[in-house]
């Protein structure tokens, strides 16, 4: 059984590259029409060994598509964007196994990035893998659809990843030009059509022109007839545009109808939270954050519905704390932080909340609150060291050895002075650096890693020949040295700068400045250079 | 015309027979009525009075300044009140203004400035105060002391753009501010939100040294003062003078930030922002402002502004400013900017000299400020004192001899020859030039101080034992001058002596001359005078003396005096100027250690750019020691010798 990846393509030379690299060795051709790009992408398809096909862009996704899919040569289609990647593409193959004769299709779940740092995160499921039938093509302008209503197709757990919508991608402007042209084209033709009008909410939402995105949703909602997969998602895209609105009476009166209709859909519940919190009122808004929470518990269902990340634990647990920190109710938003924490153990902005809250309290009762709350036991060291790192970043040096020190299993001791030696590096405090750092040696864990960074401590506190004692007798001394030159360098310019910063009218330390940053400049150089060769 | 007199002067008095001709004077031609109320005079004031006219009354003192004024106001029959103190003479040629000011139909009243010619407080000189109104009922005075006719009760009041000159007598100006200080006190009791009362009395604690409890009252003041009080503007700028010189930098910025609001005109504000942050370190704001206040238009005269604030002392600041940042090039070019735009602005001058003798690449210092001075002998002076102060004594000598030859001899000249003679360690020469100073010559008890120091440098004990003799028996000499000499010369004979506090002024005689025996080698007299410095010196003086004890390579005594010094930041600053000292000798393995003192948290500009470079040497000897290891591959090797490459060739 042979697949073929067909795919069409603009100007696509950023993600292409990452995209034919996640499907390459599990497909038995790449068909890719390109409908006029300007830019690397053809090029670098080429050398995945794709046939590319040119084709003038007719205002039509469905078109390029199908025109695609008519010159694939498998038995079977999977389809992707160039924003998209495929983890575990090993598994694609034995997919198939799994098809009978009535099987036409597998739903892939897909996970949108929505912001850069890949925190917010909206999972949904789409047919990418479907059999190569005259009847199966794609129809609608754009968003186009598979004609899978009555169609046998196979849930299964493989991810595709699409970073299309984070927010320095979406602002394509050609692109989003595009869609809008289309869109409009269609819903002259079809002014009731909802799924065109959604659409369009949808272009007008990421132009962030929350009215007319509003004002075609509610259209949208108002035509829409029967059963179908993104009614669900027009509530949540309301509540979205209504949110960064001003939002007004009729908001909740939506929301009702909508939690009506979907009554186990946690993300209307957290959307009409936030609404009753900005208008101060707290027992409402609690209740919907605990229905999201009591959601989460019984698992709504990802077949039904796209969820967004994170509301159904972290994201209600920290709407949670600062209800209670509204009401005064201390103990509570603590509580409800930690919480929060333990299904985010990253969140610097919680933990400093949570710190706030402990102002006065022994550091002792923190921590204890953090291992009790925050950490789920089968990962206590892990949790550990993390929460450690961040309480470094807010110069918590207690909390940070309180929390370390109760780390048990010996595997970790030699990554917490490791950590330790790099935190107290950040901070330029490189007698303390030092003192971690030879810990690590002395527990015979010193890495490539760590002596580059204890020689450029010991350096930057004036024991230069210490410094060369750790890197000659490290194991790559070459490699340590030239580590230990990036980092020396690197510190001694911020060191410039700094003092630059502070009085950026003095003229030697302006000349200062340009040496050092000539010097990096060409060290960063010729070390591109040499990894080029 | 009618036969009513036209203007009345009023004044009180008492015991003033010197001033009261200088006063009298001055309104001759313009007064048609001398008003003067005598309160109890003992000396021949009535008559003097008398004998320029003057309808003298008697009234008994009764604490109550208004009512002598009130008093006087009622004798008097003109259409117009002129007030005016004994100690006070209208400026030459600003009484014919007065006659103009009397025929303008819609003035009631006219504010006159009042310049002070004692102390050196410029933030409360000139003032500006009713001086001349219309002789009516309603206009009486008010308040015991700083008696004023209250605004509300005389309107239509213009600025009369007339001057008087206030020359009080030294000690009858210290009894009367104390007396009027208690009198406000008193006065402030009864009315205790009294604007005006608190204002004035935060003046009077300013003008008395008392910065530090000025600040209250003024802050009182200023809580209960409006905006359309005449005084506000000054108000503000009196705080905040207090609160800088008393190192409240914070809150100074506080008030400026509001008095700016209130006042947007008001440039003295602007540059006191400048200061602030000058002193904050914060240089970049303090440019801002600097160069904001060479922009803006002198403040109305109403605000009391400073002189120049917009033009010199603004150019000066900014000299200042530059040459902490060490961009030498740029302050010169403000200080000459500054010397240029108030040629009496000698403090230009003296700041620029420091600047050239550190750093010789700017050019020759008595070249540059030649270039910037006019000719004229005390152009000169100036410059010869500069050349002392730097010790080119050598060169000193020089334009001694030359405007000598020029304007002829004189008693400075003289005075110079023998400083520069002693300090070049010709003591018999300049001995012999002190001599060429008489007895009788108001210099003369200068010159004793000269010769004793003179003998103290040469170890001639029994000839300064002599003078000192003649320095106990001076009549001239303040009290401190001959206790510390008598101090100083029982410390060198090694006899016990206590340590005495001889007071600032007394120190600073001691500080200098531990600078000068340094200078000389001399450091084993000067350590005999070092202790009783550090107990009651000044850090600027403990700078001075370290900054020498650099020069000369003492570094060991250098750290002793930092040992001393208590607070960071003058630690901090001690440290800073002696490192920089040192690095202008280019002594930087001295310079390095000094960073060392207490710490390298802090190292400042100087200090860092001396890190700085010192780390670029470092770092490639380190990377060239890294070279020799035998377990280093080639392409490493490579890599590294290029950046030892590039590091040296940017040194």
């Amino acid at each position: 059984m042979k697949i073929s990846l067909c795919m069409i393509t603009r100007n696509e030379e950023r993600f292409i590259g990452s995209c034919l690299e996640s499907v390459k060795n599990y497909v038995d051709e790449i068909i890719i029409v390109d409908t006029g790009s300007s830019d690397q992408t053809c090029h670098i398809a080429l050398t995945y060994g794709a046939k590319i096909y040119h084709q003038e862009w007719q205002d039509d996704f469905s078109k390029a598509r199908n025109f695609g899919i008519d010159r694939a040569k498998g038995e079977w289609i999977l389809y992707l964007d160039a924003d998209e990647t495929l983890e575990h593409g090993e598994l694609l193959k034995p997919l198939l196994n799994q098809a009978n004769q009535e099987t036409d299709g597998f739903l892939f779940q897909i996970v949108n990035y929505l912001d850069n740092a890949k925190l917010t995160v909206e999972k949904g499921v789409n047919v990418r893998l479907f059999r190569n039938r005259k009847e199966n093509r794609f129809f609608g302008a754009i968003h186009e659809q598979l004609p899978f209503h009555d169609k046998e197709v196979i849930w299964t757990d493989l991810v595709i990843h699409h970073y299309g919508y984070l927010p320095s991608v979406t602002l394509d402007r050609e692109k989003s030009k595009r869609n809008m042209r289309i869109l409009l084209r269609e819903v002259e033709n079809d002014p009731k059509h909802p799924f065109v009008r959604y659409n369009l909410g949808m272009e007008y939402l990421r132009l962030g022109q929350y009215e007319k995105a509003t004002d075609h949703y509610l259209r949208a909602v108002e035509h829409l007839t029967g059963e179908n997969g993104y009614e669900h998602r027009l509530y949540k895209m309301l509540s979205k545009c209504f949110l960064q609105l001003e939002p007004k009476e009729e908001f909740l009166s939506i929301m009702a109808k909508g939690i009506r209709k979907f009554p186990d859909y946690p993300d209307l519940y957290y959307a009409r939270g936030l609404y009753f919190e900005s208008i101060g009122k707290w027992t409402q808004s609690a209740a919907d954050y605990l229905k999201c929470l009591h959601l989460g518990r019984e698992e709504a269902d990802p077949n039904m519905y796209v969820l967004e990340n994170g509301i159904t634990s972290y994201k209600s647990y920290e709407g949670l704390g600062r209800i209670f920190e509204r009401m005064g109710k201390t103990k509570e938003a603590r509580i409800a932080y930690a919480r929060c924490l333990k299904a985010m153990p990253s969140n610097l902005k919680v933990l400093s909340k949570l710190l706030a809250l402990h102002d006065g309290v022994s550091k002792t009762t923190f921590i204890d609150l953090l291992v009790q709350e925050a950490i789920p036991k089968e990962k206590e060291d892990d949790y550990r060291l993390n929460y450690a790192s961040l309480l470094f970043d807010l110069d918590q040096d207690e909390s940070v050895v309180l929390m370390l020190k109760g780390i048990n299993d010996c595997k970790y001791i030699g990554r917490a002075y490791l950590l330790l030696g790099m935190c107290f590096y950040k901070k330029k405090r490189f007698d303390q650096a030092i003192h971690h750092f030879s810990k690590l040696a002395k527990a015979n864990e010193m890495t490539n890693q760590a002596s580059p960074l204890l020689a450029a401590s010991l350096w930057m506190n004036g024991q230069h020949k210490k410094a060369n004692q750790v890197l000659s007798r490290s194991n790559s001394p070459g490699e340590g040295y030239c580590n230990a030159s990036g980092l020396i360098l690197e510190e001694l310019s911020e060191r410039t700068q700094e003092y630059l910063q502070k009085f950026p009218h003095c003229v030697p330390l302006i000349k200062e400045h340009e040496k050092w940053q000539r010097v990096q400049k060409e060290w960063n150089n010729q070390n591109q250079q040499l990894a080029s060769v | 015309m009618s036969n009513q007199p036209m203007l009345s002067l009023c004044m009180i008095v008492k015991n003033e027979e010197k001033s009261l001709p200088i006063s009298l004077k001055s309104v001759e031609g313009i007064a048609d009525e001398l008003i003067i109320v005598d309160t109890g005079s003992t000396d021949k004031t009535e008559e003097v009075a008398k004998e320029h006219g003057a309808n003298v009354y008697k009234k008994k003192w009764r604490n109550d300044f208004s009512e002598v004024r009130n008093f006087a106001i009622e004798k008097a029959k003109g259409k117009w009140i002129l007030i005016l103190d004994a100690d006070e003479s209208i400026l030459e040629g600003d009484a014919e203004k007065i006659k103009g000011l009397l025929h303008n139909p819609i003035n009631e009243g006219y504010l006159f400035y009042i310049h002070s010619r004692y102390g050196n407080l410029s933030s409360s000189a000139p003032t500006q105060a009713l001086r001349l109104f219309r002789n009516r009922k309603e206009y009486r005075y008010k308040n015991r002391v700083f008696e004023r006719i209250p605004d509300e009760k005389l309107t239509h009041v213009a600025d009369g753009l007339v001057s008087i000159i206030h020359h009080p007598n030294q000690e009858r100006r210290i009894q009367m501010q104390r007396l009027k200080i208690r009198m406000l006190e008193e006065e402030i009791v009864q009315s205790p939100s009294d604007p005006y009362l608190h204002y004035v009395y935060g003046i009077e604690l300013l003008n008395a040294g008392q910065m530090a409890e000025s600040i209250a009252p003024l802050r009182t003041a200023l809580k209960n003062a409006s905006l359309m009080q005449v005084f506000t503007p000054h108000l503000y700028k009196c705080l905040v003078w207090s609160l800088i010189h008393t190192r409240k930098i914070e809150d100074a910025l506080e008030v400026i930030i509001q008095g700016i609001k209130d006042f947007p005109q008001f440039t003295d504000l602007v540059f006191f922002r400048g200061q602030c942050h000058q002193q904050a370190r914060k240089y970049s704001e303090a440019i801002k402002d600097f160069e904001l206040c060479l922009k803006m238009k002198p403040a109305p005269m109403s605000f009391v502004p400073d002189e120049g604030i917009t033009t010199y002392k603004a150019y000066f600041s900014l000299g200042q400013v530059h040459e902490a940042l060490q961009n030498h090039e740029i302050a010169l070019e403000q200080y000459e900017k500054a010397y240029k735009n108030a040629r009496y602005f000698d403090e230009a001058l003296y700041s620029a000299g420091t600047l050239l003798k550190d750093h010789p690449k700017l050019g020759e210092l008595d070249q540059v400020l030649l270039g910037w001075m006019e000719e004229g002998l005390d152009q000169m002076m100036t410059l010869i004192d500069i050349l002392c102060l730097q010790r080119q004594y050598e060169k000193a000598l020089f334009y001694v001899d030359q405007t000598e030859t020029i304007h002829g001899q004189n008693e400075d000249l003289l005075f110079a020859r023998g400083i520069c003679l002693m300090m070049l360690e010709y003591s018999a020469e300049a001995e012999q030039v002190y001599e060429r100073i008489t007895r009788e010559h108001p210099y003369y008890p200068q010159v004793l101080l000269r010769r004793i120091q003179n003998y103290w440098f040469a170890d001639q004990w029994k000839e300064a034992g002599v003078i000192l003799e003649e320095i106990r028996g001076s009549q001239t000499l303040p009290s401190y001058t001959k206790l510390t000499y008598e101090t100083i010369h029982a410390l060198f004979a090694g006899s016990y002596t206590e340590f005495v506090d001889v007071g600032n002024k007394g120190l600073e005689i001691a500080a200098k001359l531990i600078e000068h025996l340094i200078y000389l080698n001399q450091t084993q007299k000067a350590k005999f005078l070092l202790p009783w410095l550090l107990l009651y010196g000044q850090p600027e003086q403990w700078v001075r003396i370290g900054e020498m004890l650099a020069e000369k390579g003492d570094i060991q005594t250098a750290e002793d005096i930092f040992n001393r010094i208590k607070g960071q930041d003058q630690k901090q600053h001690y440290k800073e100027r002696i490192c920089s000292r040192l690095l202008l000798k280019d002594e930087r393995q001295a310079a390095k250690h000094v960073l060392t003192w207490g710490g390298t948290d802090e190292l400042g500009i100087c200090g860092f750019l001396l890190w700085n470079r010192m780390y670029s040497n470092e770092l490639s000897g380190f990377l060239k020691t890294g070279m020799r290891s035998k377990r280093l591959d080639a392409e490493f090797k490579a890599k590294l010798a290029r950046l030892v490459e590039l590091i040296d060739h940017e040194n």
